[in-house]
């Protein structure tokens, strides 16, 4: 009996249509590839290219249209962040900008700039919150009347694809402003997203109510039982999404959870590290969401570049150390980045490190005489600032300032003040540089607003690859070359130590 | 053809093109398929392969050789990671042919059923494609004349994921 592999494969494996094989086999030059072995090389694309070869054949078409996929089992998305911009130019109102740093191979950024066609009025847009490769961002215009309005836009930044959420008409203005959003998509239980407002309620300082914004059934409902805070002290702004519940910190370090999905219901439990007056402002928000684990960053100090991760499990019995985290290490990979966040630290953070502290005092005939000063806290230096002696003294009252340092390129700081001149009705800048010692000391500081920043403009991490039940249409809105995805500081594995 | 100690039991393949490859039976364990037709006792000395031409087949069996050669991921935790990295350098060198050749074993390979193979191929030609336009995309792959869409269709799909061509 003659056999041979092809009339083995035929008698062995009935689902493998030989025939068809062997037609492909030999069909050359136009060489029709069998579809698996084709679906083998898509998984191995990022999504962008894909959707852009649907134009290739019939055959592509087809099975990118139609095929679910699942991830090759190497699939390792991508990790970054995304920084905002802090312009230096304070006269200029330009549009925010945000920069990419990937935590791994260099990536093209997926986006600079939001601009989307949606935001008729042309305002700044501004990222307040993402999840799992979707944000959720705002823009404020005013109206001729002088009204604030705010317009919140749910992105896809993989896709381009903008939706903006419905206003409520019937809430009062006073009461619109929300004291806390959260964007919460979960793309392996759900395609829909939601979002969550917290607002005060009815007029109180300590009542509020929690409004969720379905993208499935594009209505604004509110979440019953109301929400009392009678201790005035939860930190609404960057709740987080785990477990079916939103997570919020209040000042005394203590979490309030709200259970949303299901029977609405409030608990409260508390934090592994107990911190006196806790202060967003002044550290980082501790909560983070990552891989589907609650964690709480325990950062007490500004100037201590170790911090501890804590984990707590589903049941909530109680916290366990995770990472031992110490970002001495990691600034070096992100340092670029720094400068850009100098101006908001110099003029907001004051009481995080003493880092600017300066003395306006008003003297005869309302005269400004301000002295400026840099402080590095680590080494405990003070740089005095000399006295701009451009123009009169009148005029010394800068518009705006700002801190540029990058010790990376320079042991320089630069120092800009914008100065009006008399009669000239215009801004001049006046750079000042100065060079500081121990550059690199200042550095570590910057990098505590880094992190405070990082979870400020983002979001969650992303374990999750490309699901089984979604066709690529659906993937590329969630995913996309997504390089989109980024994640949170415990997550930079260089860094963390297992306990 | 093969220089290997004469201990070892050998199979012979025959090429499209009436080659003979005489490999070690480890070597050729290597293809799913041929291992199950050994296994299965449905093998001759000589196993015709009607579809594979002898250079495809040479390639193969290089690849063959040289991982049979290096030990296996899953039977010690600890391989050393020289031998590791060797054989990722041995990979990165074999990918380094034409396109068409590139679809010629990926094709045997998913005809012999050699699974670390036809990932490697795949992933070459995902690296060969990434970025490309699909007229660019056509030419490389050689894509059959007949299965284009037509110039609607095309201007259509365009349309509809336009965000994806910027």
């Amino acid at each position: 009996m003659k056999t041979n592999i092809k009339q083995y494969r035929k008698a062995k494996k009935r689902e493998v249509d030989d025939q068809e094989q062997c037609r492909r086999l030999t069909l050359s030059p136009a060489v029709l590839v069998p579809n698996d072995i084709l679906t083998e090389i898509f998984l191995r694309l990022p999504v962008r290219s894909l959707i852009q070869f649907k134009c290739v054949s019939k055959q592509w078409q087809s099975l990118i249209s139609d095929q679910p996929f699942t991830p090759p089992s190497n699939f390792i998305p991508p990790r970054g962040l995304f920084l905002q911009k802090i312009s230096t130019n304070v006269t200029v109102s330009t549009p925010t900008k945000y920069d990419f740093v990937p935590f791994d191979s260099i990536k093209t950024p997926p986006l600079k700039k939001l601009v989307f066609h949606e935001n008729v009025l042309n305002s700044d847009v501004i990222i307040l919150h993402s999840s799992n490769g979707l944000m959720l961002c705002y823009s404020l215009h005013v109206s001729k009347e002088g009204e604030f309005n705010a317009t919140y836009y749910v992105y896809n930044p993989t896709t381009r694809q903008v939706a903006t959420l419905p206003t409520r008409q019937d809430c009062d203005r006073i009461q619109i402003r929300p004291c806390g959003v959260i964007l919460i998509f979960d793309p392996l239980k759900s395609s829909h997203y939601r979002v969550a407002f917290v607002r005060s309620y009815d007029y109180s300082k300590n009542i509020y109510a929690v409004e969720i914004y379905s993208s499935e059934t594009r209505i604004w409902k509110i979440l019953y039982p109301i929400l009392r805070d009678d201790d005035f002290e939860t930190e609404f702004m960057c709740g987080v999404y785990w477990n079916g519940s939103i997570h919020w910190i209040n000042k005394r370090g203590r979490i309030l959870r709200l259970q949303i999905d299901g029977k609405a219901s409030f608990y409260q439990f508390q934090t592994p590290v107990i911190i006196d007056q806790w202060n967003i402002k002044r550290h980082c928000y501790p909560l983070v969401e990552s891989r589907d684990r609650l964690m709480f960053m325990g950062i007490s100090s500004a100037v201590d570049m170790r911090f501890d991760v804590h984990e707590v499990d589903k049941g909530y019995s109680g916290w366990t150390l995770k990472y031992r985290v110490d970002l001495n290490q990691v600034m070096f990979r992100v340092l670029d980045p720094w400068h850009w966040h100098w101006r908001r630290w110099f003029f907001k953070t004051r009481p995080m490190a003493s880092m600017h502290e300066y003395v306006c005092k008003v003297t005869k005939g309302k005269v400004y005489d301000a002295k400026y000063y840099v402080y590095n806290p680590t080494i405990n230096e003070v740089v005095t600032l000399p006295i701009i002696k451009c123009c009169d003294l009148a005029q010394r009252r800068p518009l705006g300032m700002s801190l540029v340092f990058d010790p990376l390129k320079s042991g320089f700081f630069k120092v800009r003040f914008m100065i009006r001149k008399l009669g000239y009705g215009r801004c001049v800048e006046m750079p000042l540089v100065v060079r500081l010692r121990q550059s690199l000391c200042v550095g570590c500081i910057g990098m505590m607003r880094f992190i405070g920043l990082i979870r400020k403009a983002l979001c969650t991490n992303h374990g999750y690859g490309l699901h089984r039940s979604m066709s690529v249409r659906l993937l590329a809105n969630l995913f996309g070359p997504v390089h989109s995805i980024v994640s949170a500081p415990c997550n930079l594995q260089c860094t963390i130590t297992h306990d | 053809m093969s220089t290997s100690s004469s201990s070892s039991k050998k199979i012979v393949l025959k090429s499209a093109d009436n080659e003979t490859f005489e490999i070690d039976e480890i070597v050729a364990l290597e293809s799913q398929a041929i291992k199950n037709m050994i296994e299965d006792e449905c093998a001759d000395n000589v196993i015709p392969l009607g579809n594979i031409d002898s250079k495809t087949l040479s390639k193969i069996i290089e690849y063959c050789k040289k991982h049979a050669e290096s030990p296996k991921k899953d039977d010690n935790a600890d391989i050393d990671e020289k031998a590791v990295e060797d054989l990722k350098s041995f990979d990165a060198e074999f990918a380094k042919v034409d396109m068409p050749l590139i679809q010629d074993i990926l094709m045997a390979a998913n005809f012999l059923n050699i699974d670390n193979l036809i990932g490697l191929m795949c992933r070459t030609i995902a690296d060969r494609i990434k970025g490309k336009t699909p007229e660019e995309i056509r030419k490389i792959l050689n894509i059959n004349k007949n299965d284009l869409l037509s110039p609607e269709q095309e201007a259509k799909a365009r349309e509809e994921n336009s965000w994806a061509f910027d």
